[in-house]
C-alpha cells in the first residue's frame, strides 16, 4: 500500500467566503437547515432570541448608494485555537480530524460553557426536544442525527458528508478528493460566493484565495486562527 | 408478616424477570435458518445482505431473492417454507425485524469495515452460520450491545491507520 492509501492524508478543511459576491440571499441558511435537520423553533422562542440557525446571514446597512454587498454569512469558523473547546469540562467539543471542530451530542451535559466563550456567537442550544410537523419529520437527513433537549450543537462543515467521502475513499484506495467533499451551503450557493477545500494544499483553490489581498478572518485579533475566511474589497471588519 | 412479604416479592420478581428477559426477542416473519442455508448449502452471506460490501446498510433479503430457489414450489416439507411460498405468490414483502443496529448518532458502514478494512462478518457477528433459528438478541458477538468501547477496542488493536479514534469520524 502506498503512503496515501495506508493513511489518508491530512487536509485541513476550510472555506473562503467572497462578501463582494454574496447577495445575502439566505439560500445557504434554508440548505443547513434542511440537511442538518436543524429544528425550527416557536415564535416566542424567536423572540426570546432562541433561533437556531447554524448559519445565519448579517446584514448591515450600506453606506453608499449601491455600495457593494452588505450581507455577512456567519457560521462555525472551525477555529485552530478555539476559545469554546478550552472551556468544554467533558470533552464533547474538541479540535477533531483535518481541523473539523467537533461536537458529539451524547457527550455534551448542556452547561452551555462553550456557548458563551465562543466569540462569534455560532453555537446554539437545544431548549427543547426538537419538534417537526409528521410530513417534515419523515424527511429529515437519516445522515444527521436528530439533537436531543439540552445539548449545544453548531455547523459541522457537514462532517457526516466528509464520513461517506471517506468511505468512498477508501472502498476505492484513494485520498478524498476535495471534489468527493462540500457542505450544503457552499454547494447550494447561487452567487458562488463560497469555497471550500484543503487549506493546507498550497495548490487549492482555498487556500490561494486565503492569499488574496482582500482576505481577512473574522475577529482576527483573536488569534483564533479561523478556517474561514472572508474575501472584501472595502471595510475589512463587520 | 415478613414471610407473606418475601413470598410476594418472590412471586412479583418471578412475574417480572422473564416477560423482561423476553419481552425484547421479536418473532420473525418466517423461522429463518442460517445453519442451513449458510453451512450446508453455502450460500455466501452477502448474496443476501447486499449492502454488506457495498453500503452502509448490510439489509434484509427482499423476498425476490429466496425466490430465486424457492419460486418453483416447494422444495422441502417446512411449514415456514410454505409461508415462504405464500409471502412470494403474495403481495406482502417479508417484514423481517431488525435487531442489530447502532444509535442514529453513530455513523457506521459495513462496506467501510468489509470491503476496505477486510474484515469477516464472525468478527462482530460471531457464528451465524450456525444459527438454526433466528437470533433473539442483537447479533454482535462480545456483547448484547453494541458500545463504543468495542468499536474503539478494535480499532486500537487492529493497527490499520484508518481505523479511527477520533470522535468527529463516528458521531454525527
Ligand atoms: C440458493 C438457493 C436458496 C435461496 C436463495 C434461499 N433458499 Fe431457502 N432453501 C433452499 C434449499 C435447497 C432448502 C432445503 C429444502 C429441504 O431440504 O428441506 C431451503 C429450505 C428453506 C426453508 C425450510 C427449511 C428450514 O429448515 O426451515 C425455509 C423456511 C427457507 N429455505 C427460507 C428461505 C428464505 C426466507 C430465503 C430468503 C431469505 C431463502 N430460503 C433463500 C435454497 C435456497
Ligand atoms: C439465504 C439468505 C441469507 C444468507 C445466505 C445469510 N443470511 Fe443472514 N439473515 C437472513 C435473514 C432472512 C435474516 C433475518 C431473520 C433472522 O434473523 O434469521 C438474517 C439475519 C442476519 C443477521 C441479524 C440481523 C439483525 O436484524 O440483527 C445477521 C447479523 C446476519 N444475518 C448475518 C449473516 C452472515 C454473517 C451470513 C453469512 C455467514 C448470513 N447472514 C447469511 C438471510 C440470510
Ligand atoms: C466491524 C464489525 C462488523 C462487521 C465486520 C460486519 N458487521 Fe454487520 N453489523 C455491525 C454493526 C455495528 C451493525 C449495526 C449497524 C447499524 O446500525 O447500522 C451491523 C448490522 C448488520 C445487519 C443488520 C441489518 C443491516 O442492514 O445492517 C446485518 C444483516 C449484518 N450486519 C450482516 C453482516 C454481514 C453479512 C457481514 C459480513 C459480510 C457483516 N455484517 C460484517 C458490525 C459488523
Ligand atoms: C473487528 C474490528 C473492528 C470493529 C469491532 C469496529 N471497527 Fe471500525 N474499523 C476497523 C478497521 C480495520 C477500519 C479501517 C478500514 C480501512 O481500512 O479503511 C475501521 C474504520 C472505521 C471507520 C472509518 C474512519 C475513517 O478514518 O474515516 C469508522 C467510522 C468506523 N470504523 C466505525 C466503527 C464503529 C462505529 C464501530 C462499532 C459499532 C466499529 N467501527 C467497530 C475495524 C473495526
Ligand atoms: C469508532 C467509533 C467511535 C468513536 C471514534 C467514538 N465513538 Fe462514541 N459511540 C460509538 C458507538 C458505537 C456508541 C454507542 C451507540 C449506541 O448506543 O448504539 C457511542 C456512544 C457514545 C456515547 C453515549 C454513551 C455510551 O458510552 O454509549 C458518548 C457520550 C460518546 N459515544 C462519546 C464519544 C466521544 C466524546 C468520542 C471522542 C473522544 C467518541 N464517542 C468517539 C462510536 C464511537
Amino acid at each position: 500500500m502506498s503512503e496515501t492509501t495506508s493513511q489518508l492524508r491530512e487536509r485541513r478543511w476550510g472555506m473562503v467566503i467572497d462578501l463582494d459576491r454574496c447577495t445575502g440571499c439566505g439560500a445557504c441558511v434554508a440548505a443547513c437547515k434542511a440537511e442538518n435537520n436543524v429544528p425550527e423553533v416557536s415564535r416566542r422562542d424567536a423572540f426570546s432570541g432562541r433561533v437556531m440557525n447554524w448559519i445565519r446571514v448579517a446584514h448591515s446597512e450600506s453606506q453608499e448608494r449601491h455600495g457593494p454587498s452588505a450581507a455577512y454569512p456567519i457560521l462555525c469558523l472551525h477555529c485552530d485555537d478555539p476559545p469554546c473547546t478550552k472551556v468544554c469540562p467533558v470533552h464533547a467539543t474538541y479540535v477533531g480530524v483535518d481541523g473539523i471542530v467537533g461536537q458529539t451530542y451524547p457527550r455534551c451535559i448542556g452547561c452551555r460553557y462553550c456557548m458563551g466563550a465562543c466569540p462569534y456567537t455560532v453555537k446554539v442550544f437545544n431548549w427543547h426536544e426538537p419538534q417537526w410537523e409528521s410530513e417534515l419529520r419523515a424527511h429529515t437527513n437519516p445522515d444527521v442525527s436528530l439533537r436531543p433537549k439540552g445539548v449545544v450543537e453548531k455547523c459541522t462543515f457537514c462532517s457526516h458528508r466528509l464520513q461517506t467521502a471517506r468511505d468512498d475513499a477508501a472502498c476505492e484506495s484513494r485520498d478524498v478528493e476535495e471534489s468527493d467533499y462540500q457542505p450544503a451551503c457552499v454547494e447550494v450557493c447561487p452567487a458562488r460566493a463560497m469555497t471550500f477545500g484543503d487549506l493546507r494544499d498550497p495548490n487549492s483553490d482555498v487556500s490561494s484565495m486565503a492569499r488574496s489581498p482582500r482576505s481577512h478572518r473574522m475577529l482576527e485579533e483573536l488569534g483564533t486562527e479561523p478556517s474561514v475566511i472572508y474575501l472584501k474589497e472595502r471595510e475589512r471588519r463587520v | 408478616m415478613s414471610t407473606h412479604f418475601v413470598f410476594l416479592a418472590t412471586c412479583l420478581l418471578g412475574a417480572v424477570l422473564p416477560t423482561s428477559l423476553h419481552a425484547a426477542s421479536p418473532q420473525q416473519p418466517i423461522a429463518y435458518n442460517h445453519n442451513l442455508h449458510v453451512s450446508e448449502l453455502e450460500i455466501p452471506c452477502t448474496e443476501c445482505h447486499i449492502g454488506a460490501e457495498s453500503a452502509d446498510h448490510a439489509t434484509l433479503p427482499p423476498k425476490e431473492i429466496c425466490a430465486t430457489c424457492h419460486e418453483d414450489g416447494p422444495i422441502g416439507e417446512s411449514d415456514e417454507e410454505a409461508k415462504l411460498i405464500e409471502f412470494i405468490e403474495g403481495p406482502d414483502p417479508i417484514e423481517w425485524i431488525r435487531l442489530t443496529r447502532v444509535s442514529e448518532h453513530v455513523h457506521f458502514s459495513h462496506r467501510r469495515h468489509v470491503k476496505a478494512g477486510q474484515l469477516l462478518c464472525e468478527r462482530c457477528h460471531g457464528q451465524m452460520a450456525e444459527h438454526e433459528v433466528p437470533i433473539t438478541r442483537p447479533a454482535i458477538s462480545f456483547r448484547r450491545e453494541i458500545g463504543m468501547q468495542r468499536c474503539i477496542a478494535c480499532h486500537k488493536e487492529s493497527g490499520n491507520a484508518r481505523a479511527t479514534v477520533d470522535c468527529v469520524l463516528c458521531h454525527r
